[in-house]
């Protein structure tokens, strides 16, 4: 037990170093991170997906960067000016003319972020490999006998019984040499129930027992492990493994709001409406969103009766008592999702990794740095330890120095 | 030499009554436990074996429950989610409050699409934020599961089809119809009531419960307006109001707050301070506010206003009034308030509140003599929200009757109940066919034949034009709950209009206003409206001569107190509020003076310990009708006159249950063209005792040395700190005293919250209270539990007499400070290092911490707590943690409002950002916690520096007068930060060195004595001590000659006495 929590407390660090490290280098605009977050859902660079692939789109408009700029982030408005007559968007009404599906607005990509995904798709090169800054290693697998230990226990026992027997042995030696009568031998029933023993194993077991008691009522409400057989058999492995598509891509809310939030079912459909089949041709599980939001794969719109909402059974629970925001982990802090969820995107079926118990929480809160350089937040509220840390005379501040391990950060 | 003492009640200085029972013991009950083993265990035979057999079940259920599944939770998304909706964040609305009285531009917050929260909306030039008690408490109305659930006919359900064409043919029949209505300030309701009007021939009637209907028609007389004009008493030097409670419901709560208030904030660099004068028969709150209150009786009201003219007319020049009596009835005051009133003629305002037109008439004849009309008294924009006219209703009430009346429409009326004349109401209406569009039930739909039930205001649409020319507009925070139509809509439907009321206002502000802006916004103000022209030609006495009202023996007077006319009575929040000035809680009481009540013999016997039946009963007679109250002696009454408030014995079933006293409306009565609040009564005892939840005493402080802190303006002129401590010697102290300190010394590395209270700000109306209830889930507890002393209110209101003992030992006039009081955040908490288990202790940031599910209940920390500010969940008041809906003994006793606040649907009003404590903790004020992570996440967030104004606590949020103040006290730039280097900032008990996070402003009256008078010279004399002994003071004479001096001034010299103490 002791063994287990060490080594998944050092894999917890060590992942958690890894993500932070590679959070701080991030500094520059990372165009495939921002082609991930906006772009990666419905279009490749250079191949056709649910939009078309954009290398050869981009090209249609002669590199005229403003009309760009303004297609990507309001396309209705390019459309509107190009039907006004403007020839810098007559390509925007031939697209509309496609009958393509409506693209989302991006009104919050300003152009820097925009010519770094434009200079992205232009050379698209995929950093490590990975999901976006998911370097993620994954659990160790564990299982239930350390068969060292019992090796060792055995050879131990093995050792004290032959030890035993040699001093039996000279023992009576002993005796006959000395010519003593030997000592009325101890029955195997006496030294059993000799006292000493017994008070000591009772001890023990009573000690046993306390543990487990302990262990059990901690675990009691704890559900490291939980795998749920879900309504809808959604794979994250395929959709933020393979296919690579940011996980707020669909949890939109996890960086403004406590709640990640579980995706509705329009988001879905975004891409569901090109999309009818799974990668194996299967459309049993997708059909389900299609009968929940009344979407007719005949006429191509919302013209069924919508039926019954999904019911997801819910993996993450924390006590009433817990107020957890995903959006001061996300936003303020910085923290990956695998951080806490696990390599979700190796998850066929998602499965709770960490056991989201208090303990879990504050070894994290004392390790954890907190990003002073950057945030006028903190350089503002703490200018002690800010002047500190630019002096050199203070090397990091953690969360718990700020007051991370108070009972009113969680508990209110 | 006057010594001056500062008490919560009379009993404090009735030697009989052994009060350090009361004040000394934090919970003065026994554990509701030990009631039952008492009860139950030890009469009967409880053996060994049923102990085992106990003992036996709980192991098995504790087993059984180990080895349950954890229950599978459920998250459905939205299919397609709102674009505004983010889970988990609050989204807010602007809209409007209107219940008929009292108005209010409000901001709704809304959770998942849930409103949760109503506050004032900052930005609206007409309220500026300021919210009521009422307007608080009003979101839990929309949850009331009482409400009107579908179209009714007969008691039974029907569709609006059928209800519908019922109406229509009876709009069609023959005979007169009439819609009844309360004041309607909404432009387009009127132009929708006018069309309906208009196809049926129905005739409108306007009816206010206690309307200002005689100053309607004296307006008309003197000034050829048939209006309310706008006060503006931030123009106003001196005040004078004839029981005008005009902080407290008299015509418009907020604007009447903030402008008296803003006359009442001290500038240290220049103060000025309005002078306050108030002739009155109760204890109103603003009595309580007054610099100068002159108690008179009911029947002397009129003669003093006469007085107060004659002398005016003697001054200014003018014709007196013929007959009126010589005798003086104010201690002079008259005469005072007369020479101010001159002195300040067009900055001055005097404000009548009575039910009589010849009064009402002199006091527009005083305000024109003075130069106030359109300086104070403003034309230009009438108050909408009063129009109703008593001979209107009346009339109606006499045609009903005569069975001229077919068919009556009512909406948001409700005579049956506020009206003198309900019995004839009720009778006259069972001769036509009465049609409601009320949403909630109430005494005068239940007499309805169909009920087509309105939306309720959280849930429609709507404009207001509470004064002319400002607009506020509602918008619905939520879908209609039930299948309820808008009345609006209603009328339209009625008329066989293709239009919904929303085309109507559509229309109505089309070309006027930019409907997407005026709605986000929530308000339109016309900065110029045009100018009225008013002659005051015609405000003069001719005709008038005084005549003595007809009275004899005991006065009555009814009054509205925080409750107003009972609109909000269903309200467990009003119902649990304390009223301000006699802080009972959960109905009304017969209110005398200490005098009468020892003159009826009523008195004596009164056991003060919470919980017991601690309150005679009497019988109070008048205009032929009797109810039954408690007697419960209120200071500032006039001898010989008994006060009740009106609002309360609602009879129709709501939240609250029906034990919420008895309607005063039984006792007034219809003279002539109006109504009369007054009257001649006979008070006789019943024998019975009953209890009365009275939060007066509880959670006293108890301490000798002053609390509260006052100085007049004559001595805050000369000295910036009086009143209060000096502030070099206070620091000398605290140094001292850190030395010898066994606490550690605490570090506040980033934020260092605090709250400042300007006491000359706080009205004490208790929206604050409210506010807090519904922000933080403070649960109901209920009539019994209250008056065992179980009130859970984080948030209290401590309303002090201030007398002087050796003259006024009844307490007859005392002058009020009113304190609000919570955690005081002390960074020597005594709480914290009794807490065996640490589940309270300090934060980083200055907060005293409290984790509920850390607690194990043992109660120290309430006890060692010097402010008593710690609270008890002793049943599981919300059902946070019940494990069937019987677990009655895990609820406490059955009372209705425990079980209605269990419901599922009045749960919606729960914060889901605040935790709902189950039974056997404890909690207390937490600084808003939740909204100070809010704000600190969101300048993380951005990145962005901390504004030190961001975080509101909902206290601050909810104070109409701006009084609290919450901040960052280590941000030097915060409002916090400069309000606390002012020389008036005290910590209540700063020489305990406990570090409060809270500061107060000493209260600086205008009154002409000062309140602690000389405070260096023997106040705190050998005299005083011997008294102050004999009533409780624990103190050994050693002490004696010290402990309030230190308070008052002589800081080294306590110091010393500390410094001896400590070795």
């Amino acid at each position: 037990m002791v063994t287990k929590n060490k080594a998944f407390r050092y894999l917890l660090f060590f992942s958690a170093f890894l993500l932070l490290s590679s959070a701080v280098f991030a500094q520059e605009l990372d165009g495939y991170k921002l082609f991930q977050q906006n772009c990666g859902a419905c279009h490749k660079a250079d191949a056709d997906y649910t939009g078309p692939a954009l290398q050869p789109a981009l090209d249609n408009w002669d590199g005229d960067k403003e009309a760009m700029y303004t297609w990507v982030r309001n396309w209705g408005q390019a459309v509107e000016l190009g039907e006004g007559g403007d020839p810098r968007f007559a390509r925007a009404v031939e697209v509309q003319d496609y009958d393509a599906s409506a693209m989302n607005l991006f009104p919050t990509l300003d152009d820097a972020k925009l010519d770094a995904i434009f200079a992205w798709v232009a050379n698209p090169v995929t950093p490590g490999g990975g999901v976006s800054g998911g370097e993620v290693t994954a659990p160790v697998a564990q299982t239930g006998i350390n068969w060292l230990l019992v090796g060792v226990l055995a050879l131990l026992l093995i050792l004290s019984l032959i030890l035993a027997r040699i001093s039996q042995n000279v023992e009576k030696l002993i005796y006959e040499r000395d010519g003593d009568p030997l000592p009325e031998p101890v029955s195997l029933k006496d030294r059993i129930l000799n006292k000493k023993l017994l008070g000591f194993l009772s001890l023990l077991a009573f000690g046993f027992l306390g543990y487990s008691l302990y262990v059990n009522a901690a675990n009691l409400g704890r559900s490291q492990g939980y795998a749920p057989e879900q309504p809808i058999a959604f794979s994250h492995k395929l959709h933020a493994g393979t296919l690579e598509i940011n996980c707020q891509y669909c949890h939109s809310s996890a960086a403004v709001s406590k709640s990640a939030s579980i995706p509705s079912m329009n988001i879905c459909m975004n891409c569901h409406k090109q999309v009818e089949a799974g990668p194996t041709g299967e459309t049993q599980q997708i059909a389900k969103i299609y009968e929940a939001t009344g979407w007719n794969t005949e006429t191509l719109a919302y013209d069924l009766e919508p039926g019954a909402p999904i019911e997801w059974d819910r993996i993450h629970n924390l006590p009433d008592h817990v107020f957890f925001s995903h959006a001061q982990h996300v936003s303020a802090g910085g923290i990956e999702c695998q951080t806490c969820h696990g390599p979700v995107e190796e998850m066929e079926v998602l499965t709770q990794y960490s056991n989201l118990s208090m303990g879990w929480c504050i070894n994290c809160h004392r390790e954890t740095k907190v990003q002073f350089e950057d945030n006028a937040y903190y350089a503002d509220t703490f200018k002690e330890y800010h002047k500190n840390v630019k002096d050199g005379k203070l090397d990091f501040v953690t969360v718990e120095t700020i007051g991370g391990l108070e009972c009113q950060k969680c508990h209110y | 030499m006057s010594n001056k003492k500062y008490v919560k009640g009379i009993e404090e200085l009735d030697m009989n009554i052994q009060l350090p029972v009361v004040t000394k013991d934090e919970f003065p009950q026994e554990a509701p436990a030990l009631d039952y083993f008492n009860d139950n265990l030890q009469k009967e035979d409880t053996s060994r074996r049923d102990f085992l057999k106990v003992m036996g079940f709980s192991i098995s259920a504790a087993a059984l429950a180990a080895s349950c599944k954890i229950p599978v939770k459920k998250a459905i998304p939205y299919t397609f989610k709102p674009e505004a909706v983010t889970p988990g964040k609050a989204s807010y609305y602007a809209s409007t409050f209107f219940d008929g009285r009292e108005f209010g531009s409000i901001l709704v917050k809304t959770r998942e699409g849930r409103p949760i929260k109503v506050d004032g909306n900052p930005e609206s030039p007409l309220t500026k934020g300021g919210s009521t008690s009422a307007m608080q408490a009003s979101v839990l109305s929309l949850y009331d599961f009482h409400r009107f659930k579908s179209p009714m006919i007969n008691g039974e359900a029907a569709t609006w089809d059928t209800a519908d064409a019922d109406v229509k043919a009876a709009l069609n029949g023959a005979g007169r119809k009439v819609l009844l209505t309360s004041s309607i300030i909404s432009p387009s309701l009127k132009k929708t009531i006018q069309g309906l009007a208009d196809k049926y021939n129905v005739e409108h009637v306007t009816y206010d419960a206690m309307s200002v209907s005689a100053m309607i028609t004296a307006n008309e007389k003197s000034f050829g307006h048939k209006a309310i004009p706008s006060y503006k008493l931030e123009n106003a030097d001196v005040i004078v109001s004839f029981a005008a409670d005009f902080l407290c419901g008299w015509l418009d709560h907020i604007t009447m707050n903030q402008g008296y208030v803003a006359n009442r904030k001290i500038n240290p660099e220049n103060p000025t301070l309005s002078k306050h004068y108030q002739v009155e028969s109760n204890m109103s709150l603003s009595g309580a506010n007054a610099d100068v209150r002159v108690p008179v009786k009911p029947s002397q009201q009129k003669a003093a206003l006469f007085q107060l003219y004659n002398l005016l007319a003697g001054k200014v020049g003018g014709s007196a009034i013929s007959g009126v009596p010589s005798e003086d009835l104010s201690n002079g005051e008259l005469e005072r308030m007369a020479d101010d009133l001159v002195a300040a003629r067009g900055k001055s305002v005097v404000l009548c509140g009575a039910h009589d037109e010849e009064s009402q008439l002199v006091t527009n004849a005083i305000n024109a003599m003075l130069g106030n009309i359109g300086s104070t008294i403003d034309f230009n924009r009438t108050l909408n929200t009063r129009q109703g006219v008593d001979e209107d209703f009346i009339q109606l009430v006499n045609d009903l009757n005569s069975g001229s009346v077919s068919t009556l429409l009512t909406y948001n009326a409700n005579p049956a109940y506020n009206s003198p004349l309900a019995e004839e109401f009720a009778t006259g209406a069972g001769k036509a066919t009465v049609i409601s569009f009320d949403c909630q039930p109430n005494e005068t739909n239940a007499l309805a034949s169909h009920i087509l039930p309105d939306n309720h205001y959280l849930e429609s649409w709507g404009d207001a034009e509470p004064y002319s020319g400002s607009f506020s507009f509602q918008q619905p925070a939520i879908q209609p709950l039930f299948d309820t139509r808008q009345f609006g809509d209603s009328l339209l439907a009625l008329a066989d209009s293709e239009q919904s009321f929303y085309d109507v206002l559509q229309e109505e502000w089309a070309g006027k206003a930019d409907w997407d802006e005026v709605i986000r916004n929530g308000f339109m103000h016309q900065a110029a409206v045009p100018a009225v022209s008013v002659s005051a030609g015609n405000a003069t006495v001719s005709g008038i001569s005084y005549s003595a009202p007809a009275v004899s023996g005991v006065e009555l007077v009814l009054f509205e107190d925080k409750m107003g006319a009972g609109e909000h009575a269903r309200n467990p929040y009003m119902q649990e509020l304390p009223d301000p000035v006699s802080k009972v809680t959960w109905g009304n009481c017969a209110y005398v003076s200490s005098k009468y009540a020892k003159e009826l013999g009523l008195f004596k016997d009164r056991n003060i310990k919470p919980g017991k039946k601690n309150h005679h009963v009497v019988r109070v007679t008048a205009n032929g009708k009797s109810i039954e109250l408690p007697l419960v002696v209120q200071p500032g009454v006039p001898t010989g006159v008994v006060a009740i408030p009106v609002g309360y014995g609602r009879t129709i079933e709501g939240l609250t249950g029906n034990e919420t006293g008895e309607s005063g409306f039984k006792l007034a009565a219809a003279n002539g063209a109006g109504f009369s609040y007054t009257g001649t009564a006979t008070v006789e005892g019943t024998g019975k005792m009953t209890r009365v939840a009275q939060t007066q005493l509880h959670h006293t402080i108890d301490d000798d040395r002053p609390v509260v802190k006052e100085a007049t303006l004559a001595d805050y002129k000369e000295k910036r700190n009086a009143g209060n401590y000096e502030k070099d010697v206070s620091e000398a102290y605290r140094k001292l005293v850190e030395d010898i300190s066994l606490y550690p010394d605490r570090d506040f590395p980033g934020h260092h919250w605090g709250m400042n209270i300007d006491l000359n700000s706080c009205t004490g109306c208790g929206a604050c209270v409210v506010s807090c209830n519904i922000e933080n889930n403070i649960p109901i507890v209920g009539k019994e539990e209250v008056a065992n002393g179980r009130e859970m209110h984080w948030l209290r209101i401590d309303r002090y007499y201030a007398t002087d003992i050796d003259g006024d030992k009844e307490l007859e006039n005392p002058s009020v400070v009113f304190m609000p009081m919570m955690c005081q955040m002390c960074d020597n908490a005594p709480c914290e290092n009794v807490c065996p288990v640490n589940a309270t202790n300090h934060s980083s940031e200055g907060l005293n911490q409290m984790a509920y599910n850390r607690c194990i209940g043992t109660r120290y920390c309430a006890n060692n707590c010097p402010y008593k500010v710690r609270r008890f969940n002793w049943f599981d008041y919300w059902g946070a943690d019940s494990w069937g809906p019987k677990n009655d003994h895990m609820h406490g006793k059955k009372e209705h409002v425990s079980e209605a606040m269990r419901n599922d649907l009045t749960r919606m009003i729960l914060n889901p950002d605040v935790t709902v404590r189950s039974r056997g903790v404890i909690e207390k004020c937490s600084f808003c916690v939740q909204r100070i992570q809010e704000q600190k996440l969101d300048a993380k967030i951005n990145g962005v520096a901390m504004d030190p104004s961001a975080i509101k606590t909902a206290c601050q949020s909810a104070c109409p007068t701006n009084a609290i103040v919450f901040g960052d006290m280590n941000n030097p730039d915060s409002e916090l930060s400069k309000l606390n280097a002012e020389k008036r900032m005290y910590h209540v008990l700063e020489e305990t060195h406990v570090l409060p996070s809270v500061s107060y402003m000493t209260k600086i009256t205008n009154s002409a004595i000062a309140p602690f008078d000389k405070l260096d010279e023997g106040h705190f004399s050998e005299e005083h001590i011997s008294h102050d002994k004999g009533h409780g003071g624990d103190h050994g004479d050693d002490h004696g000659d010290s402990h309030g001096a230190d308070a008052a001034h002589g800081a080294d010299h306590s110091s010393t006495e500390e410094h001896d103490n400590g070795h």
